[in-house]
Parts: C-alpha cells; structure tokens; sequence
C-alpha cells in the first residue's frame, strides 16, 4: 500500500507542477492575424474610405432616387426607394458603414496627440457628422464611439439634439484648425497617407472654412436671432479666410477604378445599376436645352434620352434598353467617380446665397456665375459653353429674394446630379418652404410617384433609423416616420 | 472484440491456478440463436475461481474439483448462463443481447465499465446495426438509432456536412455540435465550404465535416453520451456531448491465422424530389397581369399564357448554316422535368479486412475505397481509407496499442444556395432549375455546345446553362487526414493501471475553385409574337481561380491512473479510484488566394493569370487546454453504485490568472433486481439511476483584446469592382467590429438527470427511459452592440437557456422463438423543450442569423429571444385586424405589418420518434427503420423562389390565375371598422409582397429511412471452403417520406448551410436528399 500512496501522492504533484507551470503554456492568445495596435497613418486612410463609401454607396443611392435623378429600372423585381417604402433596415448599412467604421476609424486618429492627424480626423468628423444630422436628425454624438473600456463602457450612447450638435461641429472645426496650425517638432506629417490632398495642410484650412460655411447656411431658415448670430461669422469668413474656390482644391476622395479603388456605388450594383435615368431629371435639362445632360445620362439613340417617369416604373414597358439605363457609364456614373465632399461650385453657389440674403455685400449674380461655371468647367464644357447657358435658360433671376433662392436651388439641384445626391437632397428640403414650393409638392418639379407609399404628393424629409441601432441601443428614441424634420427644414 | 480479449486474458490467468483436480469436463459453447461457435466464454466453476475459455471452435475443456456442482457461462453481450453438471460433458447455448448482468459498457476515456454501475443515461449502437445498409458516414448512420439525438444532413450533395446535437442546442453562440471522440482521443470534426462560404445561404459549396471521413465499416460500436455526469471527464470540449467511437480491433485466433472480410456494395441514388410545380402556365409574364399578352422567351418567369400545347418556338434564332434557325415545342409542361435534369448516382464501397493475432499480439488492418458519383452532373467524392490497430500485450505488466487512420478524400462539388444575390459566379444549379419555366424541356439543354443553347441561342435572358456551368465549374477539395493513436499501459502493482494516450489528428486541406469566363451574346427574344432584342451585358463572368490550404492539428494527451479492489470479506465492496491529467492543442494555419478582376488567359487557372493582383489570405489559430480529473466508483455487490468525478481545466482562451475553471459530477445507480434470490421471470432487471453535475465551457480564441484589421476590404464582389486597402497605393488599418472582453469567464452548465432501465419477462421487453434538466448559464454570447458605440459586438457572459426532456427506448423480442428464428423491435422518443430563459439585463433578444431574402417581403431573422426557445424565427406578418383578418388597402392588396416584426415559431422539434425492427429466419434477415419529426419549421427559399417565378403550385388557384378576393381579409373603412373585402387582386401582385412569415413552412415528417432484406450463408456450408461467411442483402434509404400537405417545396432535413453555423433551418434550396437502393455482399474467410 505504500507503493500505492507514493504514487498517488506523485501523481498529485505532478498535476500541481504542471498546472503552475503551464500558465505560461497558455498564453498563446494573442491574435495572430490582427493586431492590437495601428499607425495613424493608417487607420486615417481607412477611416476616409469607409467614410466615403457610406456616402458615396447607400446614401448616395438614396439621395440619387430622392432627387428624382434615377428611378427603378424594368426587369427588376420590385422598386422600393422612388416608391418612398424605406424602411429602417435600408439605413444598417450606412449607419454601420460610418458608426462602427468609418467615423469609428477618424475619432480613434482624432484623440491622438499628433496635431496634423488630429486636425484633419476633427474635420472629416465634423463634415460626416454634418452629414448624418441632415439625413437623420438627432444622432449619437457627443456619446459616440465610447465602447471600449478604456472610453467607459458606453455601449447605448444617447440621441443628441441636432441643434446642440451643429453647435459643437462650429467647436470641432475651430480646434481641428487650431491643431492644423500647430507645429511641435519632431511631429507626424501627413502625406499620401492623407488621400484627400496628400497632406497639404492649406487645402484642409480651406476646407475647414468651407464647411464652416456650409454649416451656417444651411441655418439660414432658422429663428432670426440664431440667424443674426450666424451671419457675421460667414461675412468674417469670406472676408478674412481662405475658401475651396478652384476645381483643384475641391475635396474629393478619389476612386480611380483601379484595384481596391471602385467607385463605391459603382462597386456595390457592378456597374449594373438597379435604376433608370428619371424623367423628372431629362426632361428639365432637355426643356431648358442644358447641354450637361449627356454626362449625366446614356443616350438610348444618338442624341435621344428616355427617362421611366418617377416611381412609375410597373407602367413601362420591360425592355430596359429603350432607357438611359447607366448600361454604358457616363461621366457621372462611372468607376473612376470620385466621391465628393465639398466642390467649389458648391462654395460658389453658398455665397451667392449669402449675398442674395444680404449676409455679404457682393452681388449674388457673380456668385452664381462662377458656381455654374465651376461646374461646367468640372464636366468638361468650355467657358463659351457656360456663357451660353447662363445667358439664356440659365440665367440669373434677381426679382426678388424668392427667385433669387429659386434660381440657386435649381442650378444646385441640376450640378449636383450624381457628383453630390446626398447634398442635392439635403437642399432640395431646405429651398421647399411654406413661401415657395420648388421641387416638392403641388406645383413643383418632382412628381408624386404611382404608388407613393406615403399617399399622394408627400415626399421623405427624413431617413428612418437603423433598425439595427434602434434594436440594439437602450438609449435609442422610437423610430421617427419619414415626415420628421430636421430643425433648419422649415 | 477487446473486451474479448480481456476477458481471454483473464481467463488464462485464471487458469494458471492450480487446484485439486478431480475431474475434467468439456463442451462446446454456440450461439442459441444461430447456432454459430462462440469464442473466448468464459467457463467457471459455480462458488470457485477455477475457469477457462472456449477456443475458436467454441469449445472448452475444464478441471473441476468434484464438489463444484454447476458451470457459469459468461460472456459480452450474452446473458449469464449457469448450468448444473450432469455428465462430462457440459454444452452451452447462450442467449444474446439479454439481461446483462455483467454487460460493460463503454464510458469516458474508453473505459468499460460494468452496466450496472453506470448511473447515466448510455446508449451504444454495434457495428452490426450501423451498418445495415451502405452510409455514406458513420454519423449518417447513426441517424434514428439513439433516443436525445437530432442528425441533419446539409443536402444530398456529395460529401455534404453533417450536423449532430444532442438533447437540444445548449450554447447560444458557440456551436452545439457534439464532440467525436475515437478510441478515447477526440478528432476534428471541422468543417469547410467554398464559394460564398459556411453559414451563408446564398451561395456556397459544401465540403462536409471531417467526422464524416470515419468509415462506418470500422467502427466497433457508437455510444452517445449526454449529459456531464457522463462527459464531465473530457472537460470544456465535452459541454455539448460526446459520440464514442469504437474502432475494430483483431481478434485473438491462435493456429486458425488470418481473418478477412470483404464487403462490397453499391447503392443507385435518385434526388429525391419533394418540390412540386404548376403544370398550367408556361414561360412570360402575361398571367401575372404585367404588361405583354403573350409567351416570351426571354423570361425565367412561368407567369406566361395557359399552356395550350400548340408547337411554338422556345429558343432565339441563331444563324445555323446562314440561315435563322430556331428550335419549336409544344407550349405544354415537362413531365418528370426536375427529376430529368440530374444524373443517376451512384455509391460504391468497398472494403477489405483483415484481422488476426495471438495472445500477444494482435492486429485488424483494412482498407475501404468509396466512390460516390452525385447526382448533380459532374459531382464525385472518392474517399480511401486505410486503418490500421494493432495491440501487443509486452508482458504481464506491460501492453501497448497503436493505431493509425488515414483517409484520403478528393470531392468535387457544386455550388448550391437560395439566391444569386448579384453574384454571377457562384451560380447555384439546382436554383436557376427551379428557376427554369415549367415547359422548358431542360435535358435538351445537356448539349451546351448546340448552338440553340450555347451564348448565342441560349433560351433565357436570365437563366444561364446550368450543365455548362456544371462542366466547366471545378470546386476541388482534396484532403489528407491522418489520425494516429498510441497508448501504453503498465500494471506496477495488482488492482492498479497506469495508462498513457497520445493522439494526433492532422488534418490538410487543398481546396482550388476554377470558375469559367464567359459572356452572353445579345439574342432575340419572342415577345408578344414579335422578336425584341435583349442585351445580356449583365450575364457574364470574367472567371476566377481560388486555391486555399488549411492545415489543421490536433494534439491529445492523457495520463490516467486506475486503481480499482474488492474490499470487505466477501468482496462485496468494490471501488475504483482513477485521476488524469489530459492535455489538448490545437493549431490551424490556412492560406488562400484568388484572382482579382477576371482571369487574364480564359481556362488557364492560376493565380498569376489575374486581371490585378491576386488577394490573399491567411489565418492561423492556436488554442490550449489542460485539464486534471478524477474520479472515485464505490459499489456494493451489483447492487449499489456512488460516482463522483471532478475536473479542473485551465484555457488559453481565458483571462490570464483567471482561467482555471472546476466542476465536478455525482451519480448513483441501484439495481433492485439483485435484491432476488432467484430471477423473477416478470422483472427480469431494473435500474434506477440518478445524476447531478456541472461542465464548464470556455471561450473562444481571441476574445479578450479588440484589435485592427489590416488592409480591410469595404466592398467586395465577385466581378472584381471592389473598394478595399490599399487604396490608391496607400495601407489602411481600421477598428475590429469585436471589443475586447478581458474578464470573460467559463460557461456552466447545470444538470440534473433521472432514469429507469427494466427488463421485463425474461428481457422479451426492455425499457430505458431517462429525464433531463440542464440549465446553460454564463453563456458567452457575442452581443451585437449598436453601430454608435464604435463597435458591433462584444462578448458578454451573459444569458440563461433551460433544455429539459425526456428520451424512451424500448426494445423488445415479441414471441418466444425457437433456435434460428427471431424477432427484434425497437422504439425511440425524444423530446426537448428548449427555452431562454434570460439574455442580459436590457438586452431581450439576441440575433443569431439574417437571411437575405430577395424581393419585397420584409426581412426573417433568427434570434434567442427570452421566453421562447433558441432559434426562433422573427418575420414579418400580414397586417392584421384585432379578429385576425388581414387587413388589404384599397385596391384589395393585403398589407404587410413592415414595422412589427412577429415571432413565429422555430426549427426546434416538438418531438423525435423512430421505430422499426427485424426478422431473421434461418439465415434470412428483413429490418426497417422509420423516423418521424414532429413539428419544428424550416424557412424555404424553395417557396420564395418558386412563387416568384410563378412555378410553385400556390402561384395557381383552383386551376386559374384569375385575380381572387385575398382569402379572410377585411377592408377598413373607417378608423377600427372592418367590413369584408370583395375586391379581387391579381395573385402575382399578392404575392411579389407577401410578408417574409409565408415562408416558413411545418417541419414534420415521416421516413422510411432504412429497409433491407439479406441472407446469410450458414457456415456448415463452407465446410470444404476456405469461407467462413457469406451474407448479400438488397438495401434502401430514404425510400418513402410523408410530408404535411403544405410542405411541396423541400426535404425539411436538408436545411442549414453549414456545419458549424447555428443558423440552421434554413432550406437554402440545397440539393435535394437521394433515395437509394442498391446491394450490399460481406464475404470473411
């Protein structure tokens, strides 16, 4: 029995020694394939490419049907966007795409200490969460990306008020330029890690101050004292600082149609888009002979567009050969289609309203010639081109502050066609107002579709939110209908 | 056949001692039921330890002192045999498979065990009922033999993926499939899948599970062990059940040298076909009251015409020998149209044994060839198995055994999956089938190079030839998997063994998929009787080539010391102390690569042959466990047994410090029978058995830190039009979806267990019936977080999941029958009811899987949702009125309740039975099996496919497409007020936006999953010949199923797109299941 003893008791030892001794054995979980760190470099990159993907693919895809360019093609099952049926679902991928990737990628570069990364972080936040607040009201904001334990656990962020959060994008961008113009030595450069201007820190100043810009514009129909507070800054703006006025220094994410590099919404539908030129779209440019239409839509013969009338696309006829149907790429829908954050046309066309709302002193008109200039000159039309336009179908009505609005939203809406869908229906909400009615509702350009799942002649001021965000966020509010508004929609 | 050798081994040691001899007695030992010799029984004198064997022609000859007035017959698997001593000679018939009061049975770590002593539920299938008809798999053939187990094969597609889960889904996140366990040394039982890749529905190709690379043929028996009473000894691994497998070993022989047996059979397989179509209305889009009147050739749609029969064209006109010439048919269906498009399959096995040995020494080799030629054109799996176990018994003290398996399988399969998703490339077969119009005679289509059906003249717009996709489509996988075992056993002192176990599975994967390049020519298209032209710019592919490598290992060691003794005077107290250390790694390394934007040089697959540059991958894992156990058995005489074992394991995949984890099992088992003095002939045997334990889990790799991703891809597809890193030349690293979760902790489950077993008059009928009760909690569940935090999921221990249920199995021997004739029946239950209880605090329901379902009607997730059991279905419903009727709008269009999201039901079985039985008379033997599901659902993309396209049967209604009045639907006309529709819609339009609920469909049903009727040779036979035995027997498999009346879209079995997904009940339109008939022959010699 001893025997016996001695060998449980070493037994016993033996599973004590190797339990100990083992605990270094374990220690085989570090994930080999992904790592726990990142080089800013890097994850800026990334974070500007998921960034523009959500734009540039789903809200782009969206705001494209919206604006009445695009409409359901034949031979697809159903149409669901010019039918106005969204419902929350369709907002996941976008939410995500910016939420958990992008946004997440450019707040983790924004908390960093090295101030050019910082700087530039802080404005693509800026310019995205501006984005988010226009297509979706109250967001997650000042609450946002605090998941990892390090940030506190957050994992129900809570909805802040749109109007608190343009407040705090003013805040941003004034420290994202304070970081830009900060020089500490030995500090990280920028450069084609920064694949919007390949880290030229003057660019992203002008940048910084378009956007500045573009955010109190879009104010321009709120209460008169917020108003009254907002217009100095913009005529201090333009006065004082430097502004994205050239083609060159426009800010774009550019998507060659090389490896990797696929026009997002190019890349998501192949090339085979499920819409259709809209006639809402080719007739205006046809009515108003704008030569822009054929880098805008395929032509079905020589010279000849068809676009399906909006959301009426059961009442056609199946051959989706007889339409300008995108089969061949146009200039606008193409693989190499850049992704667009803020054109100089755009800027243009911001000051011109300015000047029309008496903001600024100079005169509207040469605002809005050189915004459609721009864009002509971005299309690939000469000046002679433009000249003609503006002088006849294109032209500047100054009548009054109405028509003045008028003529911008127009020219908006038309140079906006599938470079900037998200921004054209942002605008194309905010120029509808109870005194004028230019493209929604009785009277105006767009047309109610067939079935509009929203009952006849009512448009979406709104996108719904994720349900994902909705199911999985404790703080989240119930789901709002397509009829909400953003507070400057008014 | 090892416990015969022990038992032999015993025997002799018995014999060497030397007593007073009186007299000696001798005999022979049969079979009472075939007559046949028994080898190794073990003969004593009644009250003495005086005992021998019988040798290989059943006979023994014994010495007994002269006061020993009877002999005791033993043997595994016979019921104990006294016999008073009459005469010098003494011969035994011994009756089998009856009350086994000395039956072993086999438990964790390979043990045996006395079945009397085993307080747990423990069911073990023999080879011989494994194997009574050709199996594909050892799995497979485990289906509807054992009470608590659920099996579900992926499709009828070559090598498909087998699924197995025992007493009911136990995690709600971390897989639930049973571990496999062979000789005492888990294997992997990984799986792999091609194309759009596992748990995707859409596209994908399956490359089974390696579990299904056992061959049944090898296999001794199968024992499941449920429960952590039974399974606490393997530790986390064992959490969801254990399947034993117990691999033939040789057989002692001595003088009469080699046994070998061959068996050969081959079975036929037809799909069997559950999906059923219209016959009314042809190719176009004329009877769903879309624009156009006529047929139209362009059109995957059967919502044309009425078929009239009248010969029209079906094909474009293609210029044949300068001339416009196009193909003509009857505008009339197809008969037999789905069955035409597949191939006769066929699976034959083959295999060879040998086996042989001494009492030093012995060693079973065989070698088994499978060839399965699938039902879908083009498909194969050839698999190759050598097995090889040999065992050496080096001295008394001394014995080792060692054992090698190595299977060799080369698949080529097909892509399957319920919806083309935008992706041209993996182009489902059977999807664009039903796909197919219903007068489209498809076996015509066989001749892809004919020039009405090559690019040019093909028929569809949409559709694409499946059988040049078929043929020029090559989805390889090639797979080397060795299982190598070896174990040495030392005996230092009486009553103690010490044994040590290594064992490698290493498993090498090469999968390579060759996708053509092709484009579709524009064609002409008979619209409304005139010919159109259509583009087919879409119906392309630049083609692609992927090869990947996958390396897996699977490292198992095991230290165990057992020591058991009789104690007391009597010996009536026996215990059994035993502890182990075990220690267990795996480690993975895949690589893969594919072209990027087409291949550069069409039918020239390689990687270098890409448009761009080639991506490439790669993935390694590397996990550890450790674990000691023990284990005290106290029992008294037969009667009584107390249990306890304990374990503590250490993870790699916990938190440091902190991964240690213990839990620990108690049982008990009584049986009251050995209370009688002499066998009650009415209670023949009883037991009653009780368990309570615990089994922790840990988690899975990598869990505790968030991480980057590296050059993440954003947007990809398979043409190549992909947005990715790097990006313009530039790197990117984003954020991980996952947040680090440092203070995981294990998984525990929680389980209570009772049963009976009985014997009642004279065994003629057994019972066992168990209950259970497991509550699952500290679950590690990956939660899905909102997209604002930064993140989509974090691990969370979280979560509480009941499964309790009941499982019967009753067998009985009906009619007392004479030598050479009897009858065998047996029935199974099983039922689970499965519930969650809790998911987390604010937090009520968990997301377990999405489909993507095409077309407008609203999405169907899977979810653990609390109060209801896992895997439930949440669709979208009608809207409905407060009575239920549902509600249409003005036009008479049913409504659909988008924003309401209902739960309906799940694939969980409400209860499992399976019955059947055999007869053998003389040598001749007739056994069926049937297996019945009742309840749970499936979701079919069968039926939301074919009611698209207008073929299903629901898309015709009293023979008319005429537009009806919805059925049971109301119409508000004021605020609360419904009066009855009247208005008639079109049934295209009702159902283009039928809600994603219409989709699930009852899961029930009823096979007839086995029959066979065979022969056997009787031996006396072969007396001149070098034969020993010969049975031929004609054998079937899924012969008949009975379906619920709305269930004519698919084998509810086939669902699910992969092994390690949860996200089963999804019939993703996989291949249909094969019905099989076909021979099987066994000769030894």
């Amino acid at each position: 029995m001893n025997k016996m003893k001695n060998i449980k008791i070493s037994a016993l030892l033996l599973a004590i020694v190797l339990s100990t001794s083992c605990q270094k054995f374990l220690d085989v979980n570090t994930d080999p394939n992904n790592p726990t760190t990142s080089k800013l470099s890097l994850t800026l990159s990334a974070g500007t490419v998921w960034a523009a993907t959500a734009q540039g693919d789903f809200l782009s895809s969206t705001c494209g049907y919206f604006s009445q360019y695009w409409t359901g093609r034949p031979g697809i099952a159903l149409q669901n966007l010019d039918r106005h049926e969204y419902p929350g679902a369709v907002s996941n991928n976008p939410w995500s795409f910016y939420y958990a990737r992008g946004l997440a990628d450019l707040n983790f570069v924004a908390k960093s200490s090295e101030p050019l990364y910082s700087g530039i972080a802080k404005l693509l936040l800026a310019y995205h969460f501006q984005v988010l607040t226009d297509c979706f009201g109250d967001v997650p904001y000042s609450e946002a990306f605090k998941g990892e334990i390090a940030d506190g656990s957050n994992v129900s962020p809570k909805f802040d008020d749109d109007v608190e959060i343009y407040k705090d994008l003013i805040v941003k961008i004034d420290e994202a330029i304070s970081d830009l113009n900060t020089t500490v030595p030995g500090m990280l450069v920028p450069g084609d890690d920064d694949v919007i201007y390949g880290g030229d820190i003057n660019k992203w100043i002008e940048f910084a101050n378009s956007l500045k810009l573009k955010i109190y514009i879009r104010q321009a129909n709120t209460d008169a004292a917020s108003v009254d507070a907002i217009k100095q800054k913009f005529a201090d703006i333009w006065a004082n600082e430097p502004l994205i006025l050239s083609n060159t220094d426009a800010c774009f994410v550019p998507f060659t149609g090389g490896t990797n590099s696929f026009n997002p919404l190019f890349a998501g539908d192949r090339g085979a888009p499920a819409f259709t030129g809209c006639e809402t779209s080719i007739k205006f440019l046809e009515l108003t002979a704008d030569p822009r239409i054929q880098k805008f839509y395929n032509q079905v013969t020589s010279g000849v567009y068809k676009g399906i009338p909006y959301g009426d696309v059961e009442n056609q006829a199946t051959n989706e050969a007889l339409f300008s149907n995108f089969k061949t790429p146009t200039f606008v829908y193409k693989s190499s289609a850049p992704v667009i954050l803020i054109s100089a046309y755009e800027v243009y066309f911001i000051l011109a309203e300015a000047a029309a709302r008496g903001w600024i002193s100079d005169p509207a008109t040469v605002f809005y010639d050189n915004a459609v200039k721009l864009n002509f000159d971005y299309l690939g039309f000469s000046e002679t081109d433009a000249d003609s336009y503006l002088g006849s179908s294109g032209a500047y009505d100054a009548t009054d502050l109405n028509s003045q609005l008028k003529s911008i939203a127009i020219q908006k809406w038309i140079a906006f066609n599938g470079l900037q869908n998200v921004e054209s229906w942002i605008e194309v909400r905010r120029f509808d107002t109870p005194s004028q009615t230019i493209f929604r509702g009785v009277g105006g350009i767009f047309r109610s579709p067939t079935r509009n799942s929203m009952g006849d002649n009512n448009f979406p001021s709104i996108l719904l939110y994720s349900d994902n965000e909705l199911s999985f966020n404790a703080n989240a509010p119930a789901q709002h209908s397509l009829t909400n508004r953003v507070f400057w929609d008014n | 056949m090892k416990k015969t050798l022990l038992l032999w081994l015993f025997g002799l040691l018995l014999t060497t001692q030397v007593f007073a001899q009186n007299r000696s007695l001798s005999g022979t030992v049969k079979d009472a039921t075939t007559g046949e010799a028994l080898i190794g029984v073990n003969v004593t004198g009644k009250g003495t330890t005086i005992g021998t064997v019988t040798d290989i022609d059943g006979k023994y000859t014994l010495e007994l002192p002269k006061d020993v007035t009877a002999l005791v017959f033993s043997y595994v698997g016979y019921t104990n045999l006294e016999k008073t001593i009459l005469s010098l000679t003494v011969d035994a018939a011994m009756a089998a498979e009856g009350n086994q009061l000395e039956e072993l049975v086999i438990t964790a770590l390979a043990l045996e065990r006395n079945k009397n002593s085993v307080g747990y539920a423990n069911q073990t299938v023999k080879s011989e009922d494994l194997n009574k008809v050709v199996q594909r798999s050892a799995l497979n053939a485990l289906q509807g033999k054992v009470a608590g187990v659920n099996i579900t094969q992926a499709s009828g597609a070559v090598g498909a993926s087998t699924r197995i889960v025992l007493r009911g889904e136990s995690s709600l996140t971390g897989g639930n499939n049973a571990l496999i366990v062979v000789d005492g040394i888990p294997i992997s039982n990984s799986g792999s899948a091609g194309g759009g890749g596992q748990g995707d529905e859409r596209n994908y190709v399956d490359f089974g599970n390696r579990g299904n690379d056992i061959n049944p043929e090898d296999i001794e028996s199968m024992t499941v062990l449920k429960g952590p009473a039974a399974t606490s000894l393997y530790g986390s691994r064992g959490a969801a059940g254990v399947v034993l497998i117990t691999t033939k070993k040789g057989t002692t022989r001595d003088k009469k040298g080699v046994k070998v047996g061959i068996s050969s059979g081959v079975t036929f397989d037809k799909p069997y076909i559950v999906l059923k179509r219209q016959d009314k209305f042809g190719q176009g889009y004329a009877s769903c009251n879309c624009a156009g009147t006529d047929f139209n050739t362009g059109e995957n749609f059967s919502w044309g015409p009425r078929l009239d029969g009248v010969v029209r064209p079906w094909t474009s006109p293609v210029l044949v020998n300068g001339q416009l010439t196009q193909l003509s048919k009857p505008y009339s269906a197809v008969k037999n149209q789905l069955q035409s498009f597949f191939d006769l399959g066929i699976t034959n096995r083959n295999s060879i044994s040998f086996d042989g040995g001494s009492d030093k020494f012995n060693y079973y080799f065989s070698y088994t060839n499978l060839n399965n030629k699938g039902i879908i054109p083009h498909t194969y799996l050839k698999r190759n198995t050598f097995n090889a176990n040999a065992t050496a018994n080096l001295s008394e003290k001394f014995s080792a055994e060692f054992g090698v398996i190595y299977t060799r399988t080369n698949q080529r399969g097909a892509t399957e999956g319920g919806s083309f998703d935008n992706q041209v490339l993996y182009r489902p077969a059977y999807l664009d089938l039903i796909q197919t119009p219903v007068d489209i005679p498809v076996r015509e289509l066989r001749d892809y190079n004919s020039p009405f059906h090559d690019f040019a003249g093909y028929y569809g717009t949409y559709n694409q030839n499946s059988y040049f996709i078929l043929d020029n489509t090559f989805l390889l996988n090639n797979v080397d998997n060795v299982f190598g075992k070896a174990s040495i056993s030392y005996k230092p002192i009486k009553d103690l063994k010490l044994t040590a176990r290594v064992g490698n599975n290493f498993i090498l994967s090469n999968t390579q998929e060759k996708y053509p390049q092709y484009q579709y020519l524009p064609h002409d298209v008979w619209t409304d009787g005139v010919l159109e032209p259509h583009d087919r710019q879409d119906n392309f592919s630049a083609g692609l080539y992927s090869e990947g490598m996958d390396k897996r290992n699977e490292l198992t060691i095991d230290v165990i010391a057992n020591y058991s003794r009789e104690l007391g005077k009597k010996k009536n107290f026996k215990i059994a102390v035993l502890g182990g250390y075990n220690y267990f790694e795996a480690t993975r390394n895949q690589i893969t690569g594919n072209t990027v934007g087409g291949l550069l040089i069409p039918g020239f697959y390689s990687l270098s042959n890409s448009s761009t540059f080639p991506e490439t991958d790669n993935l390694s894992r590397h996990y550890r466990i450790f674990g000691a156990y023990g284990n005290l058995s106290v029992s008294y005489k037969n009667l009584l047994t107390i249990d306890y074992s304990a374990r503590n394991d250490w993870s790699s995949t916990l938190p440091k410090g902190n991964n240690g984890f213990f839990y620990q099992a108690g049982s008990v088992s009584f049986v009251p029978t050995e209370l009688f003095k002499q066998p009650n002939k009415w209670l023949s045997y009883a037991k009653i058995r009780a368990n309570i334990g615990t089994t922790g889990k840990d988690a899975g790799t990598y869990l505790l830190n968030s991480v980057f991703v590296v050059n993440p891809a954003i947007s990809t597809n398979d043409g190549g039009f992909n947005v990715g890193f790097p990006f313009n030349d530039q790197g990117g690293a984003t954020l991980g979806n996952t947040i680090g979760s440092p203070n995981l902790s294990p998984e525990l489950t929680t389980t209570y267990e009772g049963g009976v077993d009985l014997g009642l008059f004279n065994d003629r009928l057994n019972f066992e019936y168990t209950y259970y009760h497991s509550n699952h909690s500290k679950q590690i569940v990956n939660v899905n977080l909102p997209p604002s935090s930064g993140y989509l999921f974090q691990a969370f221990n979280i979560g509480k999941m009941v499964n309790k249920g009941h499982e019967l199995m009753v067998k009985a021997k009906p009619f007392n029958l004479k030598q050479g004739y009897s009858m065998n029946l047996f029935f199974s239950f099983t039922k689970n009811i499965n519930k969650v209880i809790k998911i987390a605090d604010g937090i009520d329901e968990l997301q377990i899987g999405a489909l993507a379902v095409p077309g407008n009607h609203g999405p169907t997730t899977i979810v653990a949702a609390e109060g209801l059991p896992f895997g439930t279905y949440k669709a979208i419903d009608y809207l409905r009125d407060p009575a239920g009727n549902i509600i249409v709008n003005e036009n008479g269009f049913p409504q659909i309740d988008l924003a309401n999201p209902k739960y309906f039901g799940n694939y969980q079985p409400n209860y499992r039975l399976s019955f059947g039985g055999d007869i053998n008379i003389k040598g001749f033997t007739m056994s069926v099996l049937f297996d019945y599901k009742n309840g749970g659902q499936f979701f079919s993309y069968s039926k939301s496919n074919t009611e698209f396209n207008g073929t299903s049967l629901t898309t015709v209604v009293n023979g008319s497409r005429d537009p009806i009045v919805f059925p049971n639907s109301v119409i508000q006309t004021a605020p609360g007020v419904f009066t009855p529709n009247t208005i008639p819609v079109g049934i295209y339009n009702y159902l283009e936006a039928a809600p994603s609920s219409t989709f699930l469909i009852d899961g029930t049903y009823l096979k007839l999953r086995e029959a066979s009727i065979g022969y056997t040779v009787p031996s006396k036979a072969f007396k001149n010949v070098p034969i020993s035995s010969i049975s031929l027997s004609l054998i079937g498999r899924n012969l008949m199923f009975w379906l619920p009346k709305e269930n004519t879209f698919a084998d509810p079995e086939v669902s699910g797109s992969g092994l390690n997904s949860d996200e089963v009940g999804v019939e993703s339109v996989a291949t249909p299941s094969t019905r099989s008939v076909g021979f099987d022959l066994k000769i030894t010699f």
